[in-house]
């Protein structure tokens, strides 16, 4: 345990100014130290927005610190409180808010995906309903979430790593069907590990499949994987197009080359949301076709504008992937 | 053997609370190393102090948060001056006033803040000043390496103990 840390003391004196500013100190470690953990391979997240660790780290405890008009007390105190089994010791309360940490910081990192990757959160959807309707559930395990089946509490030995899950044969992802029994099965029978699907590792392997011509049998009466992503992505980059003349050229906010600029960025954009989403900053998008793009400059002449098509051609894709599912 | 995280939680931060068996088992498998290592670095993530830089973004965005002002500080070393043989040396005359025993001074690395404990037989004292402060308010003194605290509201009168403290270091938390 950290040197002087005192978290049952903390959590009893939390009318004190310095007893919450230390909480939220621990708090804000802890969440950095999973981010780092499970998150260092996903760097793309964070390319948007130019976002860092810290600053991810800092807006996934936020919610825990901010009090609902509607509500009495904090969200974390209303976590200690109703915790099981109750918290009775200091290891107690450790385990406690490493738990309920990793668990905000796996919700926000999954917001920031579903933000930035319409498709993962339509897959994610889809899982979601297999899940419900197979009678599976969730854990959290090193603040990574795993289905398993519902026999089971807790993990209670190694679970499949990144490298190993996506060497599973494509054949278990073909049928909707029996997906999840199938994938528990040859972990069960044909590996070592624990019988426990990673979540998120799952949904990129479906959303990777969907994207090559390897495509997945489909039920009509049922939740789909499938979309076409080509048209979506077109139908997004149409509709952020079509904002930037009405609103920006013709409107003369922007020159006819500045906007063939945004133009070009945009399909770049488009490109890369299709293959998984954005792979790097906003800036570096739109440097590749304006020469000798300052960084100051682009912040303050183009950065609000580019975000905003980018937005405009997110929510078309959403909607659109919406009203399939419908 | 069966492993749950909060057996390699326990194995990392408590491993009283763990099984000889399971311990032998972590010690000596490389099987959950990994996640062994995820522990460590966040128990030694936890030791480490915030960037005043992380703190300002913290108390950004969480309104409640105030960042605790910290101060570390060290004694000084003190050079006792010698008596000039000429001067005479009167034998002292204070029987109510009680002996220090130890007297040692401490100072921040910024020369704002004195701290100046003093240890008799059987008490001891703990005065704290400002360099460039009036009166100081609201803080807490922490000694170390015993971790003890004592709260004040100011600084009128000194921190007064049924005992000597030993202080390596002493903190200064303002909040």
């Amino acid at each position: 345990m950290g040197k002087n840390i005192n978290l049952l003391g903390l959590f009893s004196q939390l009318d004190c100014q310095s007893s919450i500013s230390r909480l939220v100190e621990i708090t804000y470690k802890i969440a950095l130290a999973h981010l780092r953990y499970n998150h260092r391979k996903f760097s793309k997240i964070f390319l948007i927005e130019e976002l860092t660790q810290e600053s991810v780290a800092v807006s996934a405890i936020t919610p825990l610190f901010c009090k609902d008009s509607a509500e009495q007390g904090l969200p974390i105190i209303k976590e200690f409180n109703s915790w099981q089994p109750p918290i009775k010791t200091e290891d107690d309360a450790l385990y406690f808010l490493n738990k309920i940490i990793a668990g905000r910081v796996e919700q926000h990192i999954s917001h920031l995906f579903k933000e930035q990757d319409p498709f993962f959160a339509k897959i994610l959807d889809s899982v979601n309903y297999l899940i419900k309707k197979g009678g599976y559930k969730k854990v959290s395990y090193f603040g990574k979430r795993y289905i398993v089946q519902s026999t089971y509490d807790e993990i209670k030995s190694k679970v499949i790593g990144q490298d190993s899950f996506d060497k599973l044969p494509c054949s278990l992802f073909q049928n909707r069907k029996t997906l999840l029994a199938g994938i528990f099965n040859c972990i069960e029978n044909e590996t070592e590990f624990f019988p426990a699907i990673p979540l998120n590792a799952l949904v990129k392997m479906l959303k990777n499949l969907n994207n090559s011509d390897y495509k997945i049998k489909e039920s009509v009466l049922d939740y789909s994987f499938n979309f076409d992503a080509d048209e979506l992505v077109y139908l997004g980059l149409s509709s952020a197009v079509e904002k930037l003349r009405d609103s920006y050229t013709t409107k003369g906010k922007l020159s006819e080359c500045e906007s063939q600029s945004f133009r070009m960025a945009l399909k770049d954009m488009a490109e890369d949301l299709k293959d998984g989403g954005i792979t790097r900053g906003l800036y570096d998008y739109l440097n590749q076709h304006i020469t000798d793009l300052k960084k100051n400059e682009y912040q303050n002449k183009y950065h609000n504008i580019l975000e905003y098509l980018l937005k405009v051609m997110k929510n078309t894709i959403r909607e659109k992937l919406t009203e399939e599912r419908i | 053997m069966n492993i749950s995280e909060r057996d390699i939680f326990n194995f990392v931060f408590y491993p009283k609370n763990l099984s000889t068996e399971k311990v032998t088992y972590l010690k000596n498998s490389k099987v959950f190393d990994e996640e062994i290592d995820f522990y460590r670095s966040l128990k030694k993530s936890l030791e480490e102090e915030l960037t005043e830089d992380l703190k300002q973004k913290l108390a950004e965005k969480i309104p409640l948060y105030v960042p605790l002002k910290i101060f570390i500080l060290y004694p000084v070393k003190e050079t006792v001056k010698k008596r000039k043989n000429d001067v005479p040396i009167f034998a002292a005359d204070s029987p109510k006033e009680k002996l220090a025993v130890m007297a040692k001074t401490f100072i921040d690395e910024a020369n704002h803040y004195l701290i100046r404990l003093l240890n008799f037989k059987d008490s001891s004292k703990i005065y704290v000043f400002s360099t460039t402060e009036g009166t100081l308010k609201n803080y807490k003194v922490i000694v170390k390496p015993s971790g003890k605290v004592f709260e004040q509201i100011d600084n009128s009168s000194p921190i007064e103990l049924d005992s000597p403290i030993e202080a390596e270091s002493i903190e200064l938390q303002f909040n």
